[in-house]
């Protein structure tokens, strides 16, 4: 038991146990506490890690020596596809989500993030993705064209077999995870932090974590899109990155870099952010030169975003545009500076206390710089033209990723075990795990660097001897293998601390930040009453802090109405404007997830119509799941009597439910926005582009299904306008009659596509077209549904002048709608009649 | 104008910074498919007058509203609310870098020909 | 460092430059890996120091100043005069890698289409066709126009130049130069599938004389 629990609290806190407790046996499975589906994403994130670094150790055997055969090399190549696919996609990313989802909450001072069953979804996609993936090592039939699937190689004639499928479906398919959790914590660290703590407030980490996320939702639409687009290619013949027709494989390379070097800061963000976090409770002194690393967080989040040519810099690109990603590849420079001469200025004027996790955050330095170096170096073209593809680049990407991603995510693990075991790591036996993992990894990738300037290419099943290389392949070999005992030692060290480690007192550390308020071992509400935190070191200015939360002296202490709450706040300024309730233990997203699962299943295997069948059970699955929300009778029933300082969220026109979908609407942009880049790319620059010299779509029909949908969108306005000025009358009615032209709108729009004398099995100009109709199709349907059920909700009374909260979330969807058709019509229709006649 | 101290001044900067260089990037690809000039020439062509002369005035608007978010900082009573401030200060900071890039990655169109 | 270990011999060995762009490569390699050793150890010196020194009693303005400094010398002036010296340098040599045209005449061209897995050498000023081997007079600039016949290689010869992609529905150019006679190995850089590893192909650089007696007499074999 928990030290804090006394006889004054101990029946109220049981209650707050009972309330949002998961369920029990496999009541556990519909689980969507933070605390529990952070975990759960750390440990599986883990075990993926664990295979991935097994085949780390075949590549190293296979390669120890010239010469040899112990894999084929069909093998090889799966496994270093695999390898890296489960490295990236399935341990990194979805580890640092599961860490922030388990610390963000309890960082802002909340007891949950505000969308529960969005984490749960995001890990089951993300579980039943990773186990599609990784069978396919089982079935040896794993993807075999590198985890970057450059085209044409993945396409179907030179991989006939399913393993690109296997990565696309299985990839897509976990990005859900990825796209749900960066809406997510958006989301949550706008709008449901302590009271009073405005954004310069925040803990360091949560400016990292809002980067992170945000670079999420911008980053991962590209792949996405890519991803679809491929499979399309593959599955049903359609042209886009084959160049007879009218595409270009480098299209795939623009498309998966984009998302690809954002990924990167995406996983050392959060690194940073430990290390940002650890150093100042290590250095027992504040953070020095916060707002600088504000400003290096922010930089590095844009700036990212225009390295991407620089993985492209051997394709053939005008050196003029090369120079152009080389100055922004090294403009990263900067702010990976300033970060790191604010975390030496803040260790320079604190009193260092020497523990492990300490050790780990210096193995991050000494890697990490020197990855950061050879990082400028590559960014230079010249000197990249002689390195690129090379084991040069193997050496320095590990460099950075082990450097900037493991070694602070293993100081974070030993330096917030306490939190979920109670338990102190021992000192020992960690640091015997840390020195295996450091000289290891080290003897393995410093050598590599020189193997690569001695010219042996990448992704090589084997070599000849003599050529210079087999010595460093050999140190780097046993150096592989030194490593992989480091971490098997370190993986000792933490399961047997869970049974021997030492009793921790309450914040063991003597940290500043409020995680260390909840109980130890952790309680699943985190607060059982929410402080108000108008500093950014609670626990240094008040260390008395635990007890009084625990006493139920701040605000949300009663929870004998059975419901689970939380603040929502203002976004700059973290002052308190509403009581959101959020929902309780769901099957939803475990039964939404399966269905997807069969979704997938069914396009890989090729049963299409079971995927049909399975897709519309899967809409119909969120459907139900939307019509449970915050609003419903149930969690927030209309009572005479009930709160209104604050309110509670449903009762207001600015909810989560509006963020989350402005920022999802964000997302979708993005994916949107890659498919308009491919338009035109392919248009400007594809070898041989070809258009129909006369549109293919009816024009007459397509400009009145615009302005169909133009009024239809606007008819939805009008009754959210007369909500926003306090006038109910008439909104059923309104939401009818929007929903039916909506209705009108979209036969005619899916007539246009139909009857329109498309070839996109021919022409890549027509494999666009039909992609951005079917997309605008989606969105169309879409806004017609849900604002039906508007209507049916106006109907049950869980929309009305009291209840205006649905609406204003639905409104930003028709604006989307509204604003890709016309684009779509712009940039499809037209910009190249304008174009055909000048 | 937009309120100095509007939280979405902080990456204000940052979204010209990244207009501009997809700007910079499509009007190199466009202009080389449109009318390649010669490689004789080097880097004496249109398309880089054009890239230069945009660059030029990007990096002037960035480095104006780094000024005004420093008068703002100054300002008597964004100096005594302490979010305003903090918010000036960051956005003020940003722009300046920002202004800092356009430039760089402006610079290589005095070197490079256009379009080899 | 690698003089110690093995020479920086090796076929393939970037390090062993024997081409103007190899050699302009390596040589940015020699002053980048000297001056960020510089930089990276006085960075950890920092550190280490910074971790163990005893900072006394520190107040806010003292910290706060600290602070600045820091974040001001290290994290903004280094960086930037960092990057400006290898800009500096860089961006001219790079410009001195491309296929510019020649202050006089012509370089030769020789065609090289990629396929899964060889090379096809062609020399389209006679009727010429070599496998896996490319002859060149020494101490003259080659053009070589790159073409894939299915999926994407890179051409490479460390010793020669840098890389450059072989791409589908593409013609890539890339300038070689051997300064000496001798055989100088290549090998596709890029992943092709499972024939990969074995890409390999061979340049042979003679002299000028040569060169031409070579061309005249497989013209007349042809």
């Amino acid at each position: 038991m928990s030290e804090l629990r006394n006889a004054g609290n101990r029946s109220r806190l049981a209650q707050f146990d009972r309330v949002w407790g998961n369920l029990p046996g496999w009541g556990q499975l519909s689980a969507v506490n933070h605390t529990s589906v952070g975990l759960r994403f750390v440990v599986t994130g883990m075990v993926f890690f664990l295979i991935g670094g097994i085949l780390a150790m075949l590549i190293r055997t296979q390669l120890a020596l010239p010469e040899q055969d112990i894999l084929s090399s069909s093998a090889y190549n799966q496994i270093f596809s695999m390898h890296g696919t489960v490295m990236m996609f399935l341990f990194a990313i979805p580890v640092l989500e599961g860490a922030a989802m388990y610390l963000i909450p309890k960082m802002i001072g909340t007891r949950d993030l505000v969308f529960p069953r969005l984490s749960a979804l995001g890990y089951y996609c993300y579980l039943f993705g990773g186990i599609i993936i990784v069978s396919s090592l089982f079935l040896n039939m794993a993807p075999d064209a590198g985890w970057f699937m450059y085209t044409p190689l993945s396409g179907s004639f030179y991989s006939p077999g399913l393993g690109p499928d296997f990565w696309l479906l299985g990839i897509t398919f976990v990005e859900i995870s990825a796209m749900s959790a960066g809406v997510e914590l958006v989301v949550s660290i706008l709008r449901t932090r302590a009271n009073g703590m405005s954004l310069r407030k925040m803990p360091i980490f949560c400016w990292y974590i809002l980067a992170m996320a945000l670079m999420i939702v911008f980053g991962f639409p590209p792949l996405i899109l890519g991803s679809i687009l491929l499979e399309l290619e593959r599955a049903a013949g359609m042209v886009f990155f084959e160049v007879a027709g009218g595409g270009d494989p480098l299209l795939w390379q623009h498309l998966f870099w984009l998302f690809g070097h954002p990924e990167v800061y995406i996983i050392f963000l959060p690194g940073a952010g430990i290390v940002s976090t650890l150093i100042p409770v290590f250095a027992q002194r504040p953070l020095l030169g916060y707002r600088w690393i504000v400003m290096a967080i922010i930089l590095m989040g844009f700036i990212s975003f225009g390295l991407w040519v620089h993985h492209m810099f051997t394709v053939g690109i005008p050196s003029l545009a090369l120079a152009f990603f080389s100055m922004a590849s090294m403009l990263v420079a900067v702010p990976t500076a300033i970060q790191f001469f604010a975390w030496i200025a803040t260790l320079w004027t604190g009193r260092v206390v020497f523990h492990l996790p300490m050790l780990w955050i210096l193995g991050f330095l000494i890697i990490f710089v020197a990855g950061g170096l050879t990082g400028v170096m590559l960014a230079l073209v010249p000197f990249d033209w002689q390195v690129h593809d090379t084991h040069f680049v193997v050496a320095h990407m590990h460099y950075v990723l082990v450097g900037g991603m493991l070694f602070p995510l293993i100081a974070g693990f030993y330096y917030w075990l306490p939190h979920v075991s109670g338990r102190m790591p021992s000192d020992t036996l960690g640091r015997w795990g840390f020195w295996l993992t450091f000289i290891g990894f080290n003897l393995t990738f410093l050598i590599m660097h020189l193997t690569g300037l001695f010219g042996m290419p990448r992704r090589v099943y084997t070599y000849e001897a003599g050529l210079g290389w087999d010595l460093f392949n050999l140190i780097s070999s046993i150096g592989g293998f030194i490593m992989a005992i480091g971490i098997a030692v370190l993986i000792l060290d933490i399961a047997l601390h869970f049974r021997f480690g030492q009793r921790a007192r309450q914040n063991p550390w003597n940290a500043d930040s409020l995680e260390w308020a909840v109980e130890m071992p952790v309680s699943t509400y985190n607060f059982a009453s929410l402080p108000d935190v108008p500093t950014r070191h609670p626990m240094f200015e008040d260390p008395t802090l635990p007890q009084k939360i625990a006493d139920g002296k701040y605000g949300l202490a009663d929870i004998s109405h059975g419901l689970r709450e939380i603040y929502g706040s203002r976004a700059g300024t973290g002052k308190v404007m509403q009581v959101i309730h959020l929902p309780t233990n769901s099957w939803l997203p475990l039964q939404s997830a399966a269905i997807i699962a069969v979704v997938c299943l069914g396009l890989l295997t090729k049963f299409y119509w079971v995927a049909l069948v399975a897709a519309v059970f899967a809409v119909l699955s969120l459907l139900r799941w939307s019509w449970h929300n915050g609003a419903h009778a149930s969690s927030a029933p209309l009572t005479d009597g009930e709160r209104t300082d604050p309110p509670l969220h449903s009762r207001m026109l600015d909810s989560p439910g509006l963020w989350g979908m402005v920022v999802a609407m964000m997302g979708n942009g993005t994916l949107y926005a890659s498919l308009l880049f491919g338009w035109f790319y392919l248009w400007t620059a594809a070898p041989q582009w070809e258009a129909p010299t006369q549109g293919p779509l009816a024009l007459m029909p397509l400009l009145l299904s615009g302005a169909l949908l133009t009024l239809a969108a606007l008819v939805f306005r009008v009754a959210v306008g007369r909500l926003r000025a306090g006038n109910g009358n008439g909104m059923q009615g309104l939401f009818w009659i929007a929903s039916l032209i909506g209705l009108i709108h979209f036969g005619l729009l899916l007539w246009v596509l139909l009857s329109a004398p498309l070839e996109p099995t021919e022409l890549a100009h027509d494999s666009v077209l039909t992609v951005m109709l079917m997309y605008l199709l989606i969105h169309s349907g879409l806004s017609t549904v849900v604002t039906a059920m508007q209507a049916m909700r106006v109907q049950l009374g869980y929309v009305s002048l009291r209840v205006p909260y649905e609406p204003i979330v639905v409104w930003p969807l028709w604006v989307y709608t509204l604003a890709i058709f016309w684009l779509a019509v712009a940039a499809f229709v037209l910009l190249p009649m304008g174009w055909g006649a000048a | 104008m937009l309120s100095i101290s509007h939280p979405i001044q902080i990456v204000m900067g940052l979204i010209i910074w990244s207009v501009w260089f997809v700007v910079l990037y499509g009007l190199q690809g466009i202009g080389c498919n449109v009318a390649p000039p010669a490689a004789e020439l080097g880097p004496w062509t249109w398309i880089n007058a054009l890239l230069l002369g945009l660059g030029v005035c990007v990096t002037l608007l960035l480095l104006f509203a780094a000024y005004r978010c420093w008068k703002a900082g100054q300002d008597q009573r964004v100096e005594e609310d302490s979010h305003r401030r903090f918010i000036a200060r960051i956005s003020g900071g940003i722009y300046l870098f920002s202004a800092i890039a356009a430039a760089a990655v402006t610079v290589p169109v005095v070197i490079y020909p256009p379009c080899v | 460092m690698c003089l110690l270990v093995t020479g920086c011999g090796g076929p393939f060995s970037a390090l062993n430059p024997a081409g103007p762009s190899a050699t302009a490569a390596s040589w940015l390699w020699w002053g980048m890996f000297g001056y960020f050793s510089l930089v990276m150890l006085a960075v950890f010196a920092v550190w280490f120091y910074a971790m163990r020194r005893d900072p006394g009693d520190i107040d806010q303005q003292q910290s706060q100043r600290l602070q600045n400094r820091w974040v001001f010398w290290g994290g903004l002036v280094l960086p930037t005069v960092s990057l400006a010296a290898v800009l500096v340098v860089g961006l001219p040599i790079g410009r001195a890698m491309l296929p510019l045209p020649l202050e006089q005449g012509e370089p030769l061209r020789i065609d090289v289409t990629a396929q899964q897995w060889r090379w096809d050498v062609s020399y389209p000023d006679s009727a010429i066709m070599l496998e896996d081997r490319l002859v060149i007079p020494a101490g003259e600039p080659i053009d070589v126009h790159l073409n894939s016949a299915d999926v994407i290689h890179s051409f490479w010869v460390p010793r020669l130049a840098g890389k450059l992609d072989v791409i589908p529905g593409r013609t890539n150019v890339i300038r070689i130069q051997a300064d000496q006679p001798g055989i100088y190995r290549g090998h596709c850089a890029e992943f092709c599938g499972a024939g990969h590893a074995h890409m390999h192909f061979e340049v042979e650089a003679v002299e000028s004389e040569a060169f031409q007696t070579w061309l005249t007499q497989e013209q007349a074999n042809e």
